[in-house]
């Protein structure tokens, strides 16, 4: 048995409850290895998912499920220098996960 | 926080949503179950109370602020479950490694007791048992206002 990480989905069956995601644009901002990422995305249209921690995006890539690979867009950045490069009104939802704290 | 919450206001759409997840500042308890029956549970010596209150606040001043409107909110419990203890606690550290928190002897000397009791109960009750972090979570959802 190895470590499992909210095997129940609580979070994602809550967040899923909490904000619509089917054919969305969304925004994830803290995605770490990706654990959430992979569960919102086979909902969304688009998920680009962001972390400044280089190890965790690493583990991230090297785990994006079949099927995800074009719509998961990983990248190793700040929020606050992501925001900055990007325009106005270009998301239906921004989840941060775990990550406002 | 304030900053951020700004940023992703001018990110969504008008009829967007944001949704946060962080952890209630109550410390998460590490738990030993064995067939479905807890057997050991004692809180963590955890730091990070204060940050997650301090998002809380910031979510109230946006929302003060008129930048975004309460939607709905739910507290969740979060299970990360392992083989043991020491395991369990091997896979935070990994996940956790950017917090850059400053070391803290006493905390450290704290987990080590920790995961040495949680780990006598599970060998206790093997086959079968596993170490569970249970973290309570609240997750809320604010609408974006013009």
């Amino acid at each position: 048995m190895s470590v499992a990480v909210d095997p129940e989905e609580n979070e994602s069956r809550a967040i899923l409850r909490l904000a619509r995601m089917r054919g969305q644009e969304i925004l994830e901002v803290g995605c770490g290895d990706g654990r959430l990422t992979w569960r919102i995305a086979p909902e969304a249209a688009h998920v680009i998912a962001i972390d400044p921690y280089e190890p965790s995006i690493a583990r991230a890539r090297s785990a994006i499920p079949e099927g995800l690979e074009s719509t998961v867009e990983l990248h190793v950045t700040s929020f606050k220098d992501f925001a900055a490069a990007r325009p106005k009104s270009a998301y239906d939802a921004v989840v941060f996960s775990w990550s406002l704290c | 926080m304030v900053h951020a919450l700004g940023e992703a206001h001018r990110l969504l759409r008008p009829m967007g949503k944001l949704i946060d997840l962080h952890p209630l500042p109550s410390a998460p308890v590490l738990a030993v179950f064995c067939q479905g029956k807890m057997v050991f549970s004692e809180e963590c010596p955890s730091q990070g109370g204060e940050s997650y209150r301090q998002a809380d606040r910031a979510i109230e001043d946006a929302i003060q602020r008129g930048l975004f409107a309460q939607g709905e909110s739910t507290v969740v419990d979060f299970f990360t479950h392992a083989p043991s203890a020491a395991e369990l606690h091997s896979h935070l550290t990994t996940v956790n490694a950017f917090a850059e928190e400053p070391r803290d002897a006493e905390r450290e000397r704290r987990w080590a007791d920790l995961i040495n009791r949680a780990d006598k109960a599970l060998l206790a009750e093997t086959p079968g048992a596993e170490a569970v972090l249970i973290e309570r979570a609240r997750i809320t959802s604010l609408r974006p206002l013009a």
